[in-house]
């Protein structure tokens, strides 16, 4: 009989620890796309200097 | 002028009823529908020729579950396919007695529906069937359609505007069902599956009488919201 | 009122997880090491500690959802929408839940895995179904009428639920006038003080993943809103 006690009590275990991944995998997203986005703002940053320093140089 | 509520309730009615007596589209459908269920139950479960008294109330309502489904996915058809619920949504009509007006005919399509298949059901499955019970189950069908034409008309109107609506419809519909369809089929079994047993039907009548009073009163705090503004 | 550089959404997170995390801990010890064991049904029944609280727990989720429609259908506010949505959510995954450790349950107290005898079980499985179809819904349209229309399903389901508990319950008592078995209508102190203990656990349990997904939700949307301005400034 205890594995059925077992059983239950780890089926539920099971789903909060597989929420916690889904968390997980959600959170990763979220990573991936606020770095995407910080390295495009750097980009355009860096672009917007390069022709101010370019123009400089040519005067 | 505009006309009282009572008044504007039956001219939509009654112009649903019309459309649908002429084209006979729905109608027809429906009572073909159920009578192949009733054929495909028949197949399914009495093929070896067993006694299927004690299931008919069973069978009956699933039939005419599935039934409604189709009848309520049409109840608004009229005024999607043509155009019209923007005008009468503009029109000085009081949104309640327009969803009232859906009641009725989704009602009155399963009244007709219901008229071929009880006697069918007794004809096909009852075995010593009397007649007295087929009133008893009439009764039944009385209460039970106002739950089913209350439900349907609500649910028919959110699933008015989906892409997949056919598909959409019985998942909304169905679940929501199932109360009436244990109810129901329990009234049925209780007076013409071999039995005779008043106090039971009297409960299952009790019940499907506070499922329509339940979900009217879901339709009435929710009705407004269901149309677009 | 601003909540966007608002720090508290996440502390009410840390303490309801750490309460819930440490009331979680207490309540196993508690059903598995200070509980009597059930005279009747053995140590089967230590599985009712937490099929009951989860059950109770989805229920309340799906009339939070409930009221949190009604009230988006009153004023309107996105925020309704979306709480009743992770409501339903979290209902619906609790649910699942009940009717698989009910199903375990049902093995070891009967034998078979699945009985239709049980009026609690059924139900479940019935509202598996109608907030199934809760999500259909919503994929099924966009903006201001999908939060609409599941405001007014989640008034629908919700209505359906304790009708679809009774529906069956009938049935049931004319085929059986004994009133079935209430486990816990009759039960010790000693086992009522965890059983409250489990529910309140799980009550938390509820909340914590309610307010992580909101959390969750609002780091999205922002980002949404930052990838749309670095789009449109391109």
């Amino acid at each position: 009989m205890n594995e059925y006690v077992t059983a239950a009590y780890g089926v539920i275990l099971f789903a909060l620890l597989l929420y916690v991944v889904v968390v997980g995998m959600r959170s990763a997203r979220l990573a991936r796309e606020a770095e995407l986005l910080a390295r495009l703002v750097e980009r355009e940053e860096a672009e917007r200097d390069e022709p101010a320093r370019t123009g400089l140089a040519a005067r | 002028m505009t006309p009282s509520w009572p008044r504007q309730l039956r001219a939509l009615l009654l112009k649903d009823l019309r459309l649908e007596l002429r084209t006979r589209d729905t109608v027809v459908a429906m009572l073909l529908f159920s009578v192949v269920a009733m054929m495909i139950f028949q197949f399914a479960v009495g093929s070896r020729g067993d006694d299927l008294t004690d299931v008919a109330g069973g069978i009956l309502w699933a039939t005419l579950a599935l039934t409604a489904v189709l009848g309520v996915g049409r109840s608004w058809v009229p005024e999607r396919e043509q155009r019209v619920l923007d005008g009468i949504l503009v029109a000085p009509i009081p949104r309640l007695v327009l969803l009232a007006s859906k009641v009725g005919a989704i009602y009155a399509y399963l009244l007709v529906v219901e008229v071929i298949a009880v006697p069918l059901t007794a004809l096909f499955f009852i075995r010593n069937g009397q007649a007295a019970d087929l009133l008893l189950v009439g009764v039944v069908c009385l209460v039970a359609n106002l739950g089913i034409a209350v439900l349907g008309s609500l649910l028919a109107c959110l699933a008015l505007f989906a892409r997949a609506r056919e598909l959409l419809l019985p998942v909304l519909f169905l679940p929501s069902m199932l109360p009436v369809v244990i109810a129901a089929a329990g009234a049925v079994h209780s007076v013409a599956g071999g039995t005779n047993d008043l106090a039971e039907y009297r409960g299952y009548l009790l019940f499907l009488g506070v499922y329509a009073v339940i979900f009217g009163l879901v339709a009435y705090a929710t009705y407004d919201h269901v149309f677009d503004d | 009122m601003s909540s966007t550089t608002d720090a508290r959404p996440a502390r009410r997170l840390a303490v309801t997880g750490v309460v819930t995390g440490a009331l979680l801990a207490l309540s196993v010890y508690g059903v598995f090491f200070v509980a009597p064991e059930d005279a009747d049904q053995g140590i089967i029944q230590k599985i009712f500690y937490f099929h009951v609280a989860i059950a109770m727990v989805a229920l309340l989720a799906f009339l939070v959802a409930a009221i949190e429609g009604i009230r988006y259908l009153r004023d309107r506010d996105p925020r309704h929408d979306e709480v009743s949505c992770i409501c339903v959510g979290i209902g619906l995954a609790f649910s699942v839940l009940v009717v698989i450790t009910g199903s375990i349950w049902a093995k070891a107290s009967w034998g078979t895995w699945w009985v239709w005898t049980d009026p609690r079980l059924v139900t479940f499985v019935i509202v598996l179904l109608l907030y199934a179809a809760y999500f259909v819904l919503r994929s099924s349209a966009d903006g201001e009428r999908q939060a609409r229309y599941s405001a007014i399903y989640s008034v629908a389901a919700f209505a359906s639920v304790p009708l679809s508990f009774y529906s069956v319950r009938v049935a049931r008592s004319f085929v059986h006038p004994v009133v079935f078995n209430q486990d816990g209508a009759n039960m010790p102190d000693s086992m009522l003080a965890w059983f409250v203990v489990g529910q309140i656990a799980m009550i938390g349990v509820f909340l914590t993943i309610l307010q992580l997904e909101l959390i969750q939700r609002r780091a999205d949307r922002a980002l949404r809103r930052v990838k749309a301005r670095l789009e449109a400034a391109a």
